[in-house]
């Protein structure tokens, strides 16, 4: 005999224990294995859905609004010998005629060859001219190739369209074409450069039929550049910098003859500030012009409407003009009746935010009079403005403006035939700039003298000092960005660990009862051997070997299992879960070093607790061991229970009444706290139950019967009793409380401080709303004047600068949220939205988007959510963004709304957003109010007018509804996956039922010999243990009750009832289960052993 | 006669070795109604077996066992139970009290499978009758850990007869105790005899035991003899 052959011996002759053990160890890894290998599978599907959305893309420029040469791409791929693809992106809808069924928002790429060139797999098959869908556009329209589709394509805006005297409409332009291939994931139909597991909808146009559509020939605003060895972006960046032009920069330089001087114009009308700052300090001053279309010219009662006026630099002028004076021309001088000397008034518009406009007037006089056109002086100065330029006489104008057509004169109609948009005056180049400062750019044309450069040095001077960030074109790693973003993103093993923390705690409570009752059932052995001269290290080792094989072969078995748990979960979130994820695209992945890890780990915390549990009960006496000693009645002392009945029961009652009398959905975790005070008072009484009665003797009261008997043999060992107690209250109100937890928005009043701020209906367009939706005019414009419902409407419109998702929907990292700009005086004065978190406590929250922070810091809010849990930042922390200029710009957090429509977005104030991304026009987001009666017919009308605007709109409380979602799904897994843990609470108590019995032997032995039979026995150890089951589920019950009280009271929470049920009564069948097996194997031992002296 | 045994022999199997083990051989013996015996061998000798086969909590491997006149082969397990309940009482080495309930609750406890009730209410007062005669009747409040050993045999001995059984069964009943608690119990059965003239089978070691109960029968190697 030796150690080995002891130990080898006690394994198989103890197997029955070890194969107990086995089995908890194993539900512990493979659930603990299950959950890393979740993380893994998600992180995989979205690293995976990298490449499908990139295909070979390594690199990408985007120009924003801006457009480039499309032949700047093939350029740069000679150049780096790389692959690379210009396109033409922009938005609009789909539309299939004969069903009539529509995509509001599409993803329009007028793309060429070169694009299908960066596809990983082939490329779908052309059969014909015509345009590719995405799968998804086909599968949500029912088309396939051959099928032909509407498309309204978003017009393009060179000039942005907050600019000065941009065209009114932006509009759209329809394209009718065949469908001629479907593109599948892995052919690029889900190209998208926002991280983001949702796929757009996408459809591919030819990119000349597009550009020509959209007067765009030959321009692109994406460029895609495929990977190769060695190649980086900082490479791809010098070789832009290398071959761009200065059409790349939207920018023009011509010859004037007349003036001897090469002008610099920009495809914008104004030359981007950026632009111009580089021109500052350069050996050749330049003449700066700023030309402005004005209102009219006043002097004495004559007026002169709609003409052009110039203001220049000193150096344009002969004699240049003083701040408040004005040269203007003979024309105007006789028209006005005006000589030098005299001062005229002239009126202009000021163009604000939502083409909001603003007349002023400012006085000048007049210093002198010149010929109409001279070298200098003529129509050369006039912008190309779009809707000026081409007009053919003043009544063809659109300026952006109202004409008002009454005033033009035939005279003036003869001006504009004779010397078009030749200016009529001329003002210093600082009054212009006092005037008509604006975001886009301060000049619309700079002039340099002729004899100084030529025109190719000019050309290459204007290359070198500009750089392409000045306008923010730069290339990215698209797809680095892209794998960031998905390794980063929601860790869902850390999360399926949490979810699964009952599952795993519950297994190794099983794991550490099981093996607690192997030891002590073995406790005369080990006295003995202890007796015989074992030391007790010795004997933890011995039993520590004994029960490694059962540990290695669990950890194993559960890492195997692990992989199945995992399939069932990725199966769960890919369907039922959907919700969690928004997406079907996990896909498994093993990694050999997670299940590793998940083995390791798990043998690691069942070893730990085997051996804790093995050296604490070596430290019994060894004689009250050897004599096996029974269980004593003990007889605890009452006074901490009865003091934690006060609290409990007191602690609910106060609790309860004071959020009954003060709003009691706002103090939902008081009342949470109620409930748990009750479980722990209501157990406390249970527990002094228990306890012997030291009153008058049950002879006495004439009581002693069967019913006595049972509750006496559960007060037996109050301990294990009351351990059982509390494992099914926690497990039960833990998971009720859970399911309750799930908030819905949905036929909830709207209140102001709620998450909607007491909004109707949140609506988006995929073509921008550049009016004010408040004034008559911008109602007019949209064709919502004169209707009923329009009385009682609001609008608040928001800009927006496209970004990433940072609400709950998107898996991805989020590196740069969408930006909001907003009017936070509205909010404010509607004390609208609620706040949980302020950088600065502050009266007006809101207004803290006013505030000044210093230059280059805007503040900011977002959802305190976004800000924890999406950004992983916290409030005072910064984001910093590049504005149009390439300027870095950080946005302050100062402030975290609680759950609010808002989820997914930054917000900064609407005049922080205009000064840093002016040529982001219109707004294609808002929150419309309508009182609650008329909001179908709001949703109509709006359905009905703008459905060329590519209009979606949802009640604001189904969006928020929609965020909710993901958090209520993961309460349903949590719930589910926690009343799978009480379930196997409830084998524990069955084990412990098992060892209560094997305790109680003797005296089930005894009470056989006294006479009472098997069914007798069956039905007392039944009913002890029915009752430790029902105690403690009743207890959880109730108390879960208070605890979800403002659930139940309040139609914000939608309890999942049913499912509740389902659960609870599954725990109390399996608990019953147990109870019946265990009771059944108690009695049908062979007592009479028991009972030999022998 | 109260209780017979008829050639009863008792053998058991080990499971693992299958090696069979005669524990009694061809036992006769019989107890009529107010006689006492006691049965006195060496550890190991069968002692407990055959008190469990007499009190109808095993059965014989071969043989006759005849209780009150009836052969108990043909009764069911609760038939048995029954007996065992309000024929027989069984008092053990170790007193075997349940620690949860008291001494009154302890002595009450066969009374629970009792169907009449008329029986189980006077069980009541013949309690207090009882645990007057030991001397224990200031403490039927008090719980076994609280009592001494003797106190708690002569408790076990008490609860023994609750239900005026016709047979008293004592396996080692003073085993467990000191001398003066042995003399003590082993008194009690005797006197429980002679005043009630309930049968009584005591098996014991104790040769002064076996002396104070009645006739002393040798079990030894499994054979019962009267030296």
């Amino acid at each position: 005999m030796n150690r080995i052959k002891f130990v080898i011996r006690s394994l198989i002759f103890f197997r029955r224990q070890h194969l107990w053990v086995f089995l908890a160890a194993v539900i512990s890894t493979a659930v603990l294995t299950g959950a890393l290998v979740i993380g893994d599978s998600v992180k995989y599907s979205l690293t995976r859905l990298v490449d499908q959305r990139l295909g070979k893309v390594e690199y990408a420029m985007m120009a924003g609004d801006r457009f480039v040469r499309s032949d700047l791409a093939d350029e740069i791929g000679h150049d780096l010998h790389v692959a690379a693809s210009a396109v033409l992106m922009t938005e609009g809808m789909a539309i299939n005629t004969e069903s009539q069924s529509r995509i509001s928002s599409v993803q329009m790429l007028g793309v060429d060859d070169d694009f299908w060139k960066l596809v990983n797999e082939i490329p779908p098959a052309l059969t014909s001219p015509g345009i590719v869908v995405s799968q998804n556009v086909a599968d949500a329209l029912s088309v396939k190739p051959g099928d032909e589709l509407l498309l309204r394509v978003r017009s393009a805006e060179i000039i942005p369209l907050n600019a000065p005297f941009s065209e009114e409409e932006t509009g759209t332009m329809a394209l009718r074409l065949p469908i001629s291939a479907i593109a599948g994931d892995n052919q690029l139909g889900r190209f998208s450069l926002r991280n983001n597991q949702l796929a757009p909808y996408n459809i591919f146009v030819p990119k000349k039929l597009l550009s020509d559509k959209m007067d765009l020939s030959g321009l692109s605003n994406l460029i895609l550049v495929a990977d190769k060895e060695g190649l980086t972006q900082d490479a791809l960046n010098q070789s832009l910098s290398k071959n761009r032009k200065l059409k790349d920069a939207g920018l023009s330089l011509s010859y004037l003859a007349d003036s001897s001087a090469l002008q610099l114009l920009s495809d914008r009308v104004f030359i981007d500030k950026s632009i111009s700052d580089r021109l500052e300090n350069w050996p050749i001053e330049p003449q700066k012009i700023l030309t402005y279309f004005v209102n009219s010219f006043r002097f004495h009662g004559n007026e002169t409407p709609y003409s052009f006026v110039t203001a220049a630099s000193e150096n344009f002028f002969d004699k240049s003009p003083g701040d408040n004076q004005i040269i203007i021309n003979s024309w105007l001088a006789k028209d006005l009746g005006i000589s030098v000397g005299d001062s005229l008034q002239m009126s202009y518009f000021a163009i604000g935010p939502m083409r909001k406009l603003v007349e002023k007037s400012v006085w000048l006089r007049v210093s002198e009079v010149v010929p109409v056109e001279s070298a200098s002086l003529n129509r050369s100065l006039m912008p190309a403005f779009p809707g000026l330029t081409e007009a053919g006489n003043c009544r063809d104008w659109e300026a952006g403006i109202p004409i008002d057509l009454s005033k033009i004169r035939d005279q003036d109609e003869q001006y504009w035939t004779d010397y078009r948009g030749t200016p009529k005056a001329y003002i210093s180049l600082k009054k212009g700039l006092q005037l008509w400062e604006n975001p886009f750019g301060n000049y619309t044309a700079i002039r340099f003298p002729a004899d100084a450069l030529s025109f190719s040095e000019l050309e290459s001077r204007l290359l070198q000092s500009i750089k392409p960030s000045d306008i923010n074109l730069s290339f990215v790693g698209v797809r680095e960005r892209g794998k960031q973003a998905a390794s980063n993103g929601v860790d869902f093993g850390q999360l399926f660990l949490s979810l699964s923390f009952f599952v795993i705690v519950a297994a190794l409570l099983l794991l550490v009862l099981v093996y607690s009752l192997n030891v002590e059932s073995r406790h005369r052995e080990t006295g003995i051997v202890h007796a015989l001269g074992f030391n007790k290290s010795q004997l933890i080792r011995l039993r520590m070997m004994e029960a490694l094989p059962a540990l290695l072969l669990s950890a194993l078995l559960g890492g195997i299992l692990g992989v199945l748990y995992n399939k069932v979960m990725l199966w769960g979130l890919n369907s039922v879960w959907n919700d969690a994820v928004h997406a079907d695209m996990l896909k498994m992945v093993i990694r050999p070093q997670t299940i590793i890890v998940g083995i390791l780990t798990g043998m690691v915390i069942a070893t730990i607790s085997i051996y804790v549990v093995t050296v604490r009960s070596f430290r019994k006496n060894i004689v009250a061991v050897i004599r096996s000693q029974s269980v004593s009645v003990r007889f605890g002392k009452n006074l901490i229970n009865k003091l934690l009945v006060v609290l409990g029961w007191g602690g609910t009652v106060a609790l309860v009444f004071y959020s009954l009398s003060n709003a009691l959905v706002q103090n939902a975790s008081l009342v949470l706290a109620a409930g748990f005070l009750f479980l722990m008072g209501s157990a406390s009484f249970v527990s002094i139950l228990l306890n012997p009665a030291k009153g008058k003797t049950s002879f006495e009261k004439n009581l002693f019967g069967s019913g006595e008997l049972i509750w006496k043999n559960v007060g037996r060992n109050k301990n294990r009793s009351m351990a059982v107690v509390w494992l099914l209250a926690l497990g039960t109100f833990t998971i009720i409380v859970t399911g309750a937890n799930r908030k819905t928005f949905v036929n909830t009043n709207n209140q102001r401080t709620s998450g909607t701020g007491g909004f109707s209906l949140w609506v988006e367009t995929s073509v921008p709303i550049l009016h004010d939706l408040n004034t008559r005019e911008g109602r007019s414009t949209y064709g919502l004047d004169g209707e009923e419902v329009m009385k009682n409407t609001s609008f608040v419109q928001f800009y927006n600068l496209p970004g990433d998702d940072a609400s709950c929907l998107n898996l991805n990292q989020v590196q740069l949220p969408q930006i909001l700009g907003v009017n936070p005086h509205i909010f404010n004065s509607l004390g609208a939205f609620s706040f949980s978190n302020l950088l600065d406590d502050a009266p007006s929250p809101w207004l803290q988007l006013t505030k000044n922070r210093g230059s280059g810091i805007i503040p900011a809010i977002a959802d305190q959510t976004v800000i924890q849990w999406g950004l992983m930042k916290s409030i005072g922390d910064t984001l910093n963004y590049l504005n149009e200029r390439g300027d870095t710009i950080r946005l302050l957090l100062v402030g975290g709304l609680n759950p609010s429509v808002f989820q997914g977005n930054i917000l900064i104030s609407d005049s922080c957003f205009l000064a840093n991304f002016p040529s982001s026009g219109g707004s294609k987001m808002m929150l419309v109010e309508v009182p609650p009666s008329q909001e179908k017919q709001m949703e109509q009308l709006l359905k009905s007018r703008w459905v060329d605007y590519g209009v979606e709109m949802m009640p604001a409380p189904e969006r928020l509804a929609a965020f909710y979602s993901v958090t209520n799904t993961y309460l349903n897994i949590f719930m589910i996956l926690g009343g799978l843990g009480v379930i196997l609470g409830t084998v524990g108590m069955g084990i412990v039922l098992m060892r209560n019995m094997l305790d109680r032997k003797h005296e089930l032995a005894v009470m056989k010999a006294l006479g009472f039979t098997q069914k007798q026995l069956f039905r007392l150890i039944v009913m002890e243990n029915m009752w430790l089951l029902a105690l403690g589920m009743t207890i959880g019950i109730m108390s879960a009750l208070i605890g979800i009280l403002p659930s139940l009271l309040s139609p914000a929470f939608q309890i999942p009832g049913y499912f509740l049920m389902v659960l609870v009564v599954s725990v109390f069948f399996s608990g019953s289960v147990w109870i019946l097996l265990a009771s059944h194997w108690a009695v049908k031992r062979d007592l009479g052993n028991e009972l030999r002296n022998d | 006669m109260i209780c017979e045994l008829l050639h009863v022999h008792k053998s058991f199997v080990n499971n693992q070795s299958a090696i069979r083990r005669e524990v009694l051989t061809d036992i006769s013996l019989s107890l009529a109604k107010g006689q006492a015996m006691s049965i006195v061998g060496p550890s190991g000798s069968g002692k407990s077996t055959l008190l469990h086969i007499l009190g109808l909590l095993d059965t014989p491997t071969s043989g006759t066992v005849m209780f009150d006149g009836n052969d108990m082969a043909h009764h069911s397990v609760n038939q048995l139970a029954r007996i065992r309940n309000q024929q027989i009482g069984f008092v053990f080495q170790s007193h075997h009290l349940l620690p949860q309930l008291n001494l009154l609750e302890n002595i009450l406890l066969p009374t629970l499978p009792l169907e009449d009730k008329t029986l189980k209410k006077s069980a009541r007062g013949r309690a207090k009758e009882l645990l007057d005669l030991v001397g224990m009747a200031d403490k039927i409040r008090q719980f076994p850990g609280q009592l001494s050993g003797g106190e708690c045999q002569r408790a076990a001995v008490v609860r023994a007869l609750i239900n005026q059984p016709k047979l008293i069964l004592a396996d080692e009943p003073t085993g467990s105790l000191d001398e003066a608690s042995a003399q003590q119990i082993g008194q009690l059965l005797s006197d429980l005899n002679h005043q009630n003239n309930v049968a009584m089978i005591v098996v014991t070691h104790s040769l002064k035991l076996a002396n104070m109960i009645g006739q002393v029968h040798f079990l030894e190697g499994g054979v019962l003899t009267t030296k």
